[in-house]
């Protein structure tokens, strides 16, 4: 039984919608990179951070109906709607659609405004709506309520293996017949915790991602989301079909044609990453376009479906000109060696395959692959 | 600034009330139904709202229903309970 891709929606630095994904891609849009100012107990620092923008969610939902979902939910609700757009397709049945959302750290900054608001007024100042959106399953739950979705609703939160997680359990839904249609869907905001941690953790400071540079860190954090539309069906229905998604420790065995790394400047976790520089299909990492998660590949799964679909693989994304005043990219080599030429692939059916690896500060993998 | 116009921009930014202006609302509008349009989670969040800036607890809710008529009957209310314990 295949199981498609049929629609994706996205929100992150580079807009709403896939094809700002795709203008990524082509060079044509620069992701939104802020700087932050955070202050602590020792002192202050700047450091920059991957700003998404949430526009035209009015256009699905009122705006009163809005004002209890915080942005987060906010992020996870208009890639949903996004990503039934883009699919075209209107289920009617919405007891046989299923939400499956996941996301690394959750609705931090609500998470932590009701924690504070704890610490200096005590639990009688408890918000009901603080706390509602602070819970982890209110990403799927409020979509479930505003897209009228009757089917099975699942939150997870595993930080790295997330997004593999909510893959497989997609997958598991599809292929036991238990719903026709699922929102597949992965995000992560930011805040000054968040700030904080990177800041900790040695990141934040650099100009820009270098993605495969493996001995200096270069972090850069990210937000965003992004929602896949799966259901069952053959490769000419959407985008492609998603064939597996599956964890390991360590190695990842094999040769893949075509292979995608989360590699997003991470010293940790870049050691894993290395060895696959040495994979004999060629080797993408673009992060440098949504910014560090424990999401992250959620976002390759959303590059790996375009390129299968469209027949392309896109280059690396060029660095410098992403925090440089706008320019072509031009085909050239970057110091790992890879060529950053746009590259046609064979996309009739059964002829290309896609994998996108993710790893843990441990080694854990997680593999998701997905074939024309 | 008068009481009565720092409740209507507290009500306004800690429920989160979209299109509304402080201008907008009169002293003496309903708050509930069909004046402001609050529901009983708005009753929640204006308790921690009258907790959190004037450290009012309110414990009676007969006593409360009547203050949360209006923005006039709130300001009355905190003036009356600003303080006590």
């Amino acid at each position: 039984m295949s199981i498609s891709v049929l629609g994706i929606g996205t929100v992150s630095a580079l807009g709403c919608g896939i094809d700002t994904v795709r203008e990524g891609l082509e060079g044509k849009a620069r992701p939104v990179i802020e700087e932050h100012n955070i202050s602590f107990t020792d002192g202050e620092a700047l450091l920059k951070v991957y700003k998404a923008s949430i526009n035209g969610l009015d256009r699905y939902v009122a705006r009163p109906a809005l004002r209890r979902i915080d942005r987060f939910n906010q992020m996870a609700l208009l890639s949903s709607f996004l990503a039934i757009d883009d699919s075209g397709i209107i289920p009617e049945d919405r007891e046989r659609i299923g939400i499956v959302f996941g996301s690394g750290y959750g609705p931090l900054q609500t998470t932590f405004s009701f924690l504070d608001s704890l610490i200096d007024f005590g639990d009688r100042c408890a918000s009901p709506t603080l706390f509602a959106n602070s819970v982890h399953n209110s990403l799927a739950s409020q979509a479930s309520i505003l897209l009228k979705i009757q089917g099975p609703c699942l939150t997870i939160s595993c930080f790295e293996q997330t997004t593999c997680s909510v893959m497989s359990t997609a997958i598991s839904w599809l292929r036991e017949g238990i719903v026709d249609y699922v929102l597949a869907g992965v995000g992560d905001e930011s805040c000054d915790v968040r700030s904080y941690a990177t800041l900790l953790l040695g990141g934040g400071g650099c100009s820009e991602i270098n993605p495969l540079s493996f001995d200096e860190c270069s972090y850069l954090y990210g937000e965003g989301f992004v929602v896949f539309l799966l259901g069952v069906g053959t490769t000419d229905r959407g985008y492609c079909n998603l064939i597996s998604a599956e964890t390991g420790e360590n190695e990842v065995s094999g040769d893949h044609e075509i292979l995608f790394l989360a590699a997003n400047g991470d010293k940790e976790t870049g050691r894993f990453y290395r060895p696959l520089i040495n994979n004999r299909g060629r080797v993408r990492a673009y992060s440098p376009l949504y910014g560090g998660m424990p999401v992250g590949n959620g976002f390759d799964i959303a590059i790996a479906a375009l390129s299968l679909k469209e027949g392309v693989v896109y280059p690396l994304p060029l660095l410098a000109p992403l925090l440089a005043p706008l320019q072509a990219p031009v085909p050239g080599e970057i110091s790992s060696g890879i060529t950053v030429v746009p590259e046609q692939i064979d996309n009739n059916t059964g002829n290309a395959r896609i994998s996108c690896v993710g790893f843990d500060g441990n080694g854990n993998y997680s593999l998701i692959t997905l074939a024309k | 600034m008068r009481l009565e116009d720092e409740l209507k921009s507290l009500i306004i930014t800690e429920l989160k009330l979209v299109d509304v202006k402080p201008e907008d609302l009169k002293d003496n509008d309903p708050l509930f139904g069909e004046g402001l349009g609050l529901d009983s989670l708005d009753a929640v969040e204006l308790v921690v709202l009258l907790q959190k800036h004037y450290r009012i607890e309110t414990k009676n809710l007969e006593q409360s229903r009547e203050a949360f008529s209006s923005v006039k009957s709130l300001a009355d209310y905190v003036r009356g309970n600003k303080g006590k314990k």
